[in-house]
C-alpha cells in the first residue's frame, strides 16, 4: 500500500508504525520455535512500541494448556530467549490480551472455538481486528490448518481491505516439486497470494537485506558484477553442530532440503538477479524468479554438479563427537546427507560461464554463512608473473553470520625498500559500526507480515522454481540410497568430493577462519 | 579562562594541537579489544546560557545515543559575548562500557571545545576534528538565534540539524538554513508514540466522520511542552485537512494551542464538533498513559493506552535518522 493510499492519520508514520489492530494466532504455540523466536520477537516489537495498540495473541496447539499457564510459560520463555531484558510492564501489555486455544489441527470444532476467541478479543477491543495466522507446526499439518482456516471463514476475513487476514507459513514449503505445487494449491484455495507469507528467516537478516543496497546503491560495483570480471561465486552455510535432538526431523530432510533449497537459493537469487524496476515486493520477486529460471538443471551422477556426504566421528571444538549414523533417532542405514555441495550454471548474458558453488553441512569446521565473490585475476599486467609479488584475487565476502559484515580483499605494498606485495582486507562489521542495534530476523519478518509487506517473503512461483532444480537431484539420490554417499570427519570442511567439485574448474573453497 | 561547561564535563584537558594525538593515545590505552568505529559525527552545540548541570545531562544523553549508534561526539560550548576573545579550550574523553550483545568492550569518544565568536578558522578547526566521509549531525541545545547564525553556512554540509522547539523557540526554525529539509524538531520527534497511538486509533474511523462538523481543535500544554503542543497541533491540522480533501468536506475548524497546563504539567487535546460530539486525548500519569475518548466511535467509552513520550536518545535517533 503506498503512503497516499493510507488513512490520513497514518500517512505520516512509517509503515511499521501504522500497523492495524491485530490478533496474531500462533499454530504450534507450545513448540520450540514459538518459545525461542516468535514470542521473543513479539515481545521485542512491544519494547520498540511497534505492535499496534490493539494487539491480541492467541496460542493454538494440540496440548490442552490453561490460559494462565500459557502466559506463565511465555514469560519464562521470554526471560530465557529474548535478546533484551524482560520487563514485566512491557509483557503485561501483551499478556493482558493473550489466550490459548487447544484443539486438533484437523478438527473443525477447534477452529470454531478459535473463531469465538477471536470474536471475544474483538469485543474487548471494541473494533474489528486484522487476523495474522502464524503456522509454526510440523509440515504434516500445514494442509489441514490452511483448509480449516478457509472453511471456518477466518481466511477470508477482510479480503481486499486494510484488515485482510494473513497467513505466515514456516519452512519447509514442500519436500519436492509435487508437494510444493500441491501446498501452493491448498493455500490458494483458501487465501489469495496477497495474503500468503512464506517465511525464510534468512531474508530477515540485516546482511541479506543489505545485499540489495550493496549491489544497487553502490554504482562502482555494477560494472564489475558480471562474467567479465567475476571468476566464480561461493555460498557457504556451514554449521558446527550436529543434529542434536532434532535427529528424527533432520533424517527426513537432510542438508539439501534443510538449507540449500531455501536459504541458499535465496542468497544466490539476490546476488545474481538483475536490478528490479523498483523496491516493490513484486518487482523484486519477479527478478528472483527470472534468475532461478535461468539456472541450468543440475547434472546428476559421477562428475556431475552435486556431492553429498555424511559426517563420521571426528573432533568438534576439540571434543570427540560421534558419527551421524550413531546419533540419536538416526537409522543405522540412513541415506540422508548431512553435507551437500553443488555447482550451478546461470545461463544469461550476465553470468554465462561463471560457476556458482554452494555448500551446506552439519558438523563442519565452524559456523559460518557467507557469500564470496571472487574476481578474475589478469594473466598479464605490471605485477603478474613475478614471484616476488604475492597477489591474491580480489574478493568481496559478505558474511551473513556470525560477525555480520563485508570484507574486500585487495593487494597492497608491504612497507620497505624491496618491492613486495601482500593481500590485505578492508573490513566493515555491522556490530562495530552500528552497535548493539540489530533486531532479530523474526522481529522484522513478523512485523512485515502484520503490516502486509511481502518483500522479504517468498512467492509461490519462487518455491516451485527452486524445487524444479532440486527435485531431480533428490529423486536420484533417493533411488541410489547409500550408493555414492561420501563421508567426512566431523569438524572438517567436508568430503574430498566437495573440494574436487571446485578443483575441476581450478577453484577451491575459502574455508576461512574468523 | 576556564569555561564552566567544559570544566563540568568529564575528560582530560589538552592543548588544541594535542587533541587528535591525545585521542589516539586514549584509544591505545584502552587496549586492542575496544571497538573503535563510527557511523557518524554528532556535534552537540551548547549556547552560552546553558548551565553546567544542563550540559552534563545532555552530554549523558549524547553518550547514551553514541553507545547505541557509535559516533564521534564533538561538543562545542559557546562563551558569552563578553568572553568572545578568550582562548580556545579543549578536552578529550574516551568512555568505555560493556556491550553484552558483543560480549566485549565498546567505547565512545568525545572531543570538547570552548570557543568564542565563531570564525572561519574555528569552522576549519572543527572540520579537522570530524570523522571524514561520515555524516555530520548537529544538535543545537540552548543555542540562541544569534549564536547559531554564524554556523548557518556550515550546516549545508550537515545531514541534520536538530533542536528542541520548546527550548530554542520558533525563531530558530525560521533561520535561513541552506538546506531547510535537514532541520528537525526534537519536540516533534519526542511525540512520535503519541502520533502513532492516536493515528492507529483515528485510522479506524472514516475521514468524513472525523471532519464532519468539526469546530475546534485545541492542544493544551504545560510550560515545558510548547514545542510538543505546536508539533501535535500541526500534525492534527495536516491530517484533518487531508481527511477533508479525501471526503470533499469543508474544514472550518479553529486550531489553537493554549498554555493551560493540564494536571501534571502535561499535554492534552480536544476536538469539539457542532453536534456536541467530542474527541479527547489526555496524557495522564506523567505521560505514561493515554486516555482516548471519541463519542462518535462505536466504542465511546474511554480507551486507555500506554503511551510515553520518547526518551532523549530515542528522540535524537528519530530526528537524526528519519
Amino acid at each position: 500500500m503506498s503512503d497516499t493510499d493510507r488513512h490520513p492519520f497514518l500517512s505520516g508514520l512509517s509503515k511499521h508504525r501504522g500497523a492495524q489492530p491485530t490478533c496474531v494466532v500462533i499454530f504450534g504455540a507450545s513448540g520450540d520455535l514459538a518459545a525461542r523466536k516468535l514470542l521473543p520477537a513479539l515481545y521485542n516489537l512491544a519494547v520498540d512500541s511497534l505492535l499496534p495498540a490493539d494487539f491480541h495473541l492467541i496460542g493454538f496447539g494440540r496440548k490442552p494448556i490453561p490460559d494462565a499457564e500459557f502466559r506463565t510459560q511465555a514469560a519464562a520463555d521470554l526471560k530465557k530467549f529474548s535478546r533484551r531484558e524482560f520487563r514485566p510492564d512491557i509483557w503485561k501489555r501483551i499478556e493482558d490480551n493473550t489466550t490459548y486455544q487447544a484443539g486438533g489441527y484437523d478438527d473443525p470444532a477447534a477452529f470454531a472455538a478459535l473463531k469465538e476467541q477471536i470474536a471475544a478479543a474483538e469485543k474487548r477491543a471494541g473494533r474489528s481486528l486484522q487476523l495474522v495466522f502464524y503456522v509454526s507446526t510440523p509440515p504434516s499439518v500445514f494442509e489441514p490448518i490452511l483448509e480449516n482456516l478457509g472453511q471456518s471463514g477466518l481466511a477470508g476475513r477482510g479480503v481486499g481491505t486494510d484488515l485482510e487476514s494473513k497467513v505466515i507459513i514456516e519452512k519447509p514449503f514442500g519436500k519436492d516439486l509435487a508437494s510444493a505445487v500441491h501446498l501452493n494449491a491448498v493455500a490458494a484455495r483458501n487465501f489469495r497470494e496477497s495474503q500468503i507469507f512464506r517465511i525464510d528467516h534468512y531474508l530477515g537478516k540485516e546482511t541479506v537485506q543489505d545485499l540489495l543496497v550493496l549491489r544497487f546503491a553502490n554504482p562502482i560495483l555494477e560494472p564489475l558484477w558480471n562474467r567479465r570480471h567475476v571468476d566464480h561465486v561461493q555460498i557457504t552455510v556451514a554449521e558446527e553442530l550436529g543434529v542434536g535432538t532434532r535427529g528424527g526431523y533432520y533424517d527426513g530432510s537432510g542438508a539439501t532440503r534443510d538449507m540449500l533449497q531455501n536459504h541458499t537459493m535465496q542468497l544466490l537469487a539476490l546476488v545474481a538477479m538483475e536490478q528490479p524496476r523498483s523496491l516493490s515486493a513484486e518487482h523484486i520477486r519477479d527478478e528472483k524468479v527470472k534468475l532461478l529460471e535461468s539456472i541450468q538443471p543440475l547434472r546428476v551422477g559421477a562428475n556431475g554438479d552435486a556431492v553429498r556426504a555424511q559426517y563420521v566421528e571426528g573432533l568438534s571444538g576439540g571434543e570427540k563427537v560421534p558419527s551421524y549414523l550413531t546419533e540419536k533417532d538416526i537409522p543405522k542405514d540412513s541415506a540422508t546427507e548431512t553435507f551437500c555441495a553443488l555447482r550451478f550454471s546461470v545461463e544469461n548474458s550476465r553470468w554465462s560461464g561463471v560457476p556458482f558453488y554452494m555448500r551446506s553441512g552439519k558438523r563442519l569446521a565452524r559456523r559460518v554463512s557467507e557469500i564470496a565473490i571472487q574476481f578474475k585475476q589478469p594473466e598479464s599486467g605490471l605485477f603478474a608473473g613475478d614471484a616476488r609479488y604475492d597477489l591474491a584475487p580480489n574478493r568481496l565476502v559478505i558474511q551473513i553470520q556470525p560477525d555480520e559484515g563485508t570484507t574486500l580483499v585487495l593487494n597492497s605494498k608491504v612497507p620497505g625498500l624491496e618491492p613486495r606485495t601482500q593481500p590485505v582486507r578492508l573490513s566493515f562489521r555491522y556490530a562495530t559500526t552500528y552497535g548493539s542495534n540489530t533486531p532479530e530476523a523474526y522481529e522484522r519478518l513478523i512485523l512485515d507480515g502484520i503490516v502486509g509487506d511481502r518483500t522479504l517473503f517468498i512467492r509461490g512461483d519462487e518455491t516451485e522454481a527452486s524445487w524444479r532444480l532440486f527435485t531431480p537431484l533428490l529423486q536420484s539420490w533417493q533411488q541410489q540410497g547409500q550408493e555414492g554417499m561420501e563421508t567426512y570427519a566431523a569438524g572438517s570442511w567436508g568430503p574430498a568430493g566437495g573440494d574436487a567439485l571446485l578443483a575441476a574448474h581450478g577453484h577451491a573453497w575459502r574455508n576461512a577462519g574468523r | 579562562m576556564a569555561h564552566p561547561l567544559i570544566d563540568a564535563l568529564p575528560g582530560f584537558p589538552v592543548k588544541i594541537s594535542a587533541v587528535l594525538p591525545s585521542l589516539d593515545k586514549a584509544w591505545a590505552d584502552e587496549g586492542e579489544e575496544a571497538a573503535r568505529a563510527s557511523q557518524m559525527n554528532l556535534v552537540l552545540m551548547f549556547g552560552a546560557g546553558v548551565s553546567p548541570e544542563d550540559a552534563q545531562a545532555r552530554f549523558d544523553e549524547a553518550i547514551r545515543f553514541a553507545q547505541r549508534y557509535p559516533c564521534r561526539l564533538v561538543i562545542l560550548a559557546a562563551r558569552p559575548l563578553a568572553e568572545a576573545t578568550a582562548a580556545l579550550e579543549a578536552k578529550v574523553n574516551v568512555l568505555c562500557f560493556f556491550d553484552p550483545s558483543r560480549r566485549g568492550k565498546r567505547c565512545c569518544e568525545a572531543l570538547m571545545l570552548a570557543h568564542g565568536a565563531p570564525t572561519p578558522e574555528l569552522e576549519s578547526l572543527v572540520s579537522t576534528w570530524l570523522e571524514g566521509d561520515l555524516p555530520v549531525n548537529v544538535w543545537a541545545h540552548g543555542v540562541t538565534v544569534d549564536e547559531f547564525k554564524p554556523w548557518l553556512g556550515w550546516t549545508s554540509r550537515c545531514r541534520r540539524v536538530v533542536a528542541d522547539r520548546s527550548l530554542v523557540g520558533d525563531e530558530f526554525f525560521k533561520l535561513a538554513f541552506p538546506n531547510p529539509k535537514s532541520v528537525r524538531d526534537l519536540a516533534v520527534a519526542r511525540c512520535l508514540p503519541v502520533r502513532q497511538a492516536l493515528g492507529q486509533y483515528l485510522a479506524a474511523h472514516a475521514p468524513a466522520e472525523l471532519v464532519r462538523g468539526l469546530r475546534s481543535v485545541t492542544v493544551n500544554h504545560g510550560t515545558g511542552l510548547r514545542g510538543e503542543a505546536a508539533g501535535l497541533l500541526e500534525w492534527m491540522r495536516g491530517c484533518l485537512t487531508h481527511c477533508a480533501g479525501l471526503s470533499r468536506s469543508h474544514l472550518a475548524a479553529e486550531f489553537a494551542t493554549t498554555p493551560q497546563p493540564p494536571p501534571g504539567d502535561n499535554l492534552d487535546a480536544e476536538w469539539v464538533y457542532a453536534d456536541g460530539a467530542r474527541f479527547s486525548w489526555e496524557h495522564a500519569d506523567k505521560g505514561t498513559r493515554a486516555i482516548i475518548t471519541f463519542t462518535r466511535s462505536r466504542q465511546s467509552a474511554p480507551v486507555t493506552q500506554r503511551v510515553a513520550l520518547m526518551g532523549a536518545p530515542e528522540a535524537l535517533s528519530e530526528a537524526v535518522f528519519f
